[in-house]
């Protein structure tokens, strides 16, 4: 299916922010790390503005500097995710969850479970893990590189076909009658050289059958498993036309895999601080780099601005002679960027508040500004969606949602309200129960 | 603890009930499996009785009746409890996870993450399992009884190691000085066992109660008694009489005492199977009403266990005296209940009624039946608490709350309020933050191993 709207997920990890010192807002209960009611409302929120979906990204190790911010990642994000389903109804439900160490049928279980109980709003963000941190937790050591996704092929075919294992023909339960058709509540019976499962499970088809995949945009085996079971890919491109090369490529090897590309969807990573103005944007992302340490981030920016000598004073504009030194690096659209800035006029402060930096594009600006962004990438053919990243939820997700929204609607970029319930509607993805028959193997 | 009053706990499992056919009944929805409402419904009406937790049985995988047998087990311990926990206050929540197919660390991160956001409501319930369609959902054969305990002992000392890794005053998050955490407070385990193990950290602080209770379950193999010893503070029983659960209860709370604990540190709990009914003709009829059929086929194991030939044609009669002369207890524990039932001379029908084959003492009448039987074995020793599983939970839950609690709290052996805001606090079990150190010694450094034998104080004995 074609999408006539762009799909609007929430990258909702911790509760804080996509910014390193969301935390330390004056605003910000810094214990909401493990605040479920700090979640809830923030997809609360993210469900007013009709937001597709809900995202929590998730690391099984520690990661970054806990000293100095918040955790990077989630509780647990299936936790967190059916507690966040009783507070809201119809945005969807985005679990990330590794396939190295859960096993499958567990997965299935969770998962499916979660989707009943939700009625039909959970997608699964399938991943590998590849991280020696990771496999340390588990006592184990990682696959060799070109192992990395057989454990991957393994559970995804097992979880896909235990979901399917209770039949959608296994009906209601009948009081006067049978409570399922056995016929149609059948062993799976799947064993490969890692994982294995006899099934079924008992988990009857939620409203939107089973979970949807997503799985990251990836090249080679992680290109190749996207291609063979995500309904969604979600990239981190730079520019439009890297965007573009993405999507075609997710497209072509969805089809080299027997699948319809229109039934893939393509998101990219895009952040946002949104200000009445562009100054006031500014001045937000710049109370919160305030935080951060300014030497670092000039000597990163002199680098990017392709100066030998470094930028020592963040508040005055490049000098005559700085701006004849600065070289943007080619095939580098944050240097780029940030040179642009640079010329334009603008401080160093201000071109860092600009994030230039952040590991997607990001616009810090009006609500008409990140509008005319998402409509620029959608219209042309650089992502069916997006995932919206902000740098503090607190005040970032209600900006969005207030602001930025009713732009999108009036462009007839979003719709005016839910359409449907599920989250496979909300993604305009065709029904889909057990494996995609498209991949079944040749039956034995 | 003397003055501990007597607890109860709600088993949930499949949404309708554990008499056979519950799922049939026409008060109930046979679909309530899938609907998490109904069982927040119950979950509400036994905070409202002040239970002191929810008890999750787990058998991950399908029963061979599924045709005419619904599902019996909850569509997903962590998932039901996680949604539940956002509908309740102050019940607390012991699934069932087993050590033999799990890592310890998914174990320890979704049992503390439902801890923090419930606000230290969740138990454990460490298993072991043996059981091969559940072995083989996870694509593995049953291991043999030793390996699966070392297994489990592992596992258990794994994740309460982990609980205990973000220490409780590691967490500064001072937004003045931009310290979040102390990372000196918030370091690795490195715990190296034959079959798991776990570098760490976990990254979840502590909650309101530090970590999840541990809970064993099962019959008091020396297996289980073990590990029920070391890490348990509630063990749930399956026993039939005062006299076999008092022994029991004796045997769990002497494994605490020989692991270095306090024995009143872990909680007995006996099972129930009520029908609360306004007579008892009145509660034998409505579970012959449901559970009929499921009823007359247990005719040939009731001949057996009392020794007798019983035939269909007498099930709406009473044994005859020459049966009744001839029966003796067989070595089911719950022929001598079957042969009391029986000998106060009840149909063989309403013998079957009474529930005499279930898994728990069943108990059918009027409350005072119910309060009566709670009180004889509370008093006598015999368990802590009771866990119940009601015939039909969608008006089970309710009469038992409404019509039974109150008897038990105008006999005073049972709380008017919540004694705490924690399953800890309402347990009536100590404070434990990481592993016993009364069992474990003092603070683990570097690289240690872990296991049945790890830092036992017997080898020193």
């Amino acid at each position: 299916m074609k999408n006539d709207h762009m799909i609007l997920g929430l990258a909702l990890t911790n509760n804080f922010g996509a910014h390193s010192a969301s935390w330390r807002m004056p605003h910000v209960d810094p214990r909401a790390y493990t605040d479920i009611d700090v979640t809830a409302k923030h997809a609360q929120t993210a469900e007013r503005g009709g937001l597709d979906f809900i995202f929590i990204a998730d690391r099984l190790f520690l990661t970054g500097d806990l000293a100095a911010s918040n955790p990077l990642f989630n509780l647990d994000p299936i936790v967190t995710l059916a507690a966040v389903a009783r507070a809201t109804e119809r945005i969807g439900l985005v679990a990330t969850a590794s396939t190295s160490f859960t096993e499958p049928y567990l997965l299935a279980r969770q998962l499916k479970a979660l989707d009943v109980i939700s009625h039909g709003r959970v997608g699964w963000n399938a991943v590998p893990s590849f991280e020696p941190d990771a496999f340390a937790n588990f006592g184990k050591t990682p696959p060799a590189r070109e192992n990395k996704y057989e454990r991957l092929h393994e559970a995804m075919q097992i979880v896909q076909a235990l979901w399917g294992s209770w039949g959608q023909e296994a009906g209601q339960p009948d009081q006067s009658g049978v409570f399922a058709d056995p016929a149609h509540v059948q062993p799976v019976n799947l064993f490969g050289s890692q994982v294995g499962a006899r099934g079924p499970l008992p988990v009857p088809p939620s409203e939107q059958g089973q979970p949807i995949i997503l799985m990251p945009a990836s090249s080679g085996l992680g290109l190749q498993a996207a291609a063979m079971y995500a309904n969604v890919v979600i990239g981190m491109p730079s520019s439009i036309q890297e965007s573009r090369a993405q999507r075609e490529m997710v497209r072509q090897a969805v089809a080299a895999a027997g699948r319809d590309p229109e039934d893939v969807k393509f998101l990219a990573f895009v952040g946002f601080t949104i200000g009445t103005t562009e100054l006031e944007a500014l001045e937000a992302r710049r109370a919160l780099d305030a935080n951060l340490d300014i030497q670092e981030q000039l000597h990163r920016l002199s680098s990017y601005l392709g100066l030998r000598q470094q930028v020592t004073e963040p508040d005055k504009p490049l000098s005559a002679a700085q701006l004849a030194a600065v070289r943007a690096r080619p095939q580098d659209a944050r240097s780029r960027r940030a040179v642009g800035l640079a010329q334009a006029g603008w401080s160093p402060r201000d071109i860092l508040a600009h994030a230039v930096f952040d590991p997607y594009p990001a616009v810090v600006g009006t609500a008409e500004q990140v509008a005319d962004h998402l409509q620029e990438w959608f219209e042309a053919g650089a992502a069916d969606g997006f995932m919206l990243n902000f740098d503090d939820f607190s005040t970032e997700i209600e900006h969005f949602v207030d602001q930025v929204v009713p732009i999108l609607r009036q462009r007839s970029l979003v719709p005016g309200a839910y359409a449907g319930r599920t989250l496979r509607e909300h993604a305009g993805l065709p029904p889909q129960y057990g494996l995609d028959p498209a991949l079944a193997p040749p039956s034995t | 603890m003397t003055d501990q009053k007597l607890m109860l706990a709600l088993a949930l499992h499949d949404g309708t009930g554990s008499l056979a056919n519950s799922w049939r009944a026409p008060h109930v929805d046979p679909a309530a499996y899938a609907d998490i409402d109904a069982n927040i419904r119950y979950a509400q009406s036994a905070e409202r009785g002040i239970f002191t937790f929810l008890f999750i049985p787990d058998f991950p995988a399908v029963r061979a009746d599924i045709e005419h047998g619904s599902v019996r087990n909850i569509i997903d311990p962590m998932i039901s409890l996680t949604a539940i926990s956002q509908a309740t206050s102050r019940i607390g929540f012991v699934a069932t996870g087993s050590t033999s197919f799990q890592e310890p660390f998914n174990h320890a991160r979704q049992f503390k993450a439902l801890d923090v956001i419930s606000h230290g409501r969740a138990g454990w319930n460490a298993v072991t399992t043996s059981d091969p369609a559940v072995a083989a959902n996870y694509g593995r054969p049953v291991a043999e009884r030793s390996e699966r305990y070392a297994r489990a002992h592992e596992s258990v000392q794994i994740v309460q190691a982990l609980w205990g890794s973000w220490e409780e005053d590691a967490w500064i998050k001072d937004k003045a000085t931009g310290r979040y955490i102390d990372s000196a407070k918030l370091q690795p385990i490195n715990l190296q066992g034959e079959h798991v193990a776990s570098r760490g950290p976990l990254a979840i602080p502590p909650s309101e109660q530090g970590q999840p209770v541990i809970f064993s379950s099962g019959g008091p193999s020396p297996h289980l008694l073990s590990l029920a010893g070391r890490y348990a503070s509630g063990f749930v029983a399956e026993v039939w009489t005062i006299d076999e659960a008092r022994a029991q209860r004796q045997l769990v709370r002497r494994a605490a005492q020989e692991a270095g604990r306090d024995p009143d540190d872990i909680k007995f709990f006996a099972g129930i199977m009520p029908t609360v009914a306004p007579s008892v003709r009145k509660g034998l009829d409505r579970r012959i009403a449901i559970a009929g059929d499921a009823l007359e086929a247990q005719l040939p194991h009731l001949s057996s266990m009392l020794g007798v030939q019983l035939e269909r044609n007498q099930l709406d009669l009473p044994l005859t005296d020459q049966q009744l002369s001839r029966a003796q207890p067989s070595g089911d524990p719950r022929s001598g209940i079957a042969l009391n039932v029986a000998r106060q001379g009840w149909t063989i029908r309403d013998v079957l009624a009474h529930g005499v084959i279930d898994f728990h003492p069943t108990v059918v009448g009027p409350a005072e039946l119910h309060a009566d039987h709670l009180q004889e074995w509370f008093e006598a020793g015999a368990a802590d608490g009771f866990w119940l599983s009601p015939d039909i939970f969608e008006d089970g839950v309710d009469a038992f709350v409404d019509e039974v609690v109150p008897l038990l709290q105008q006999r005073g052996i049972y709380p008017t309020e919540y004694p705490g805001d924690t399953l800890r606090e309402n347990l009536g079990v100590p404070d434990q933050y990481g592993l016993d150190p009364r069992v474990f010694g003092a603070a683990r450094s570097d690289q240690q191993s872990v296991g049945e034998n790890a830092n036992d104080p017997r080898r020193h004995t």
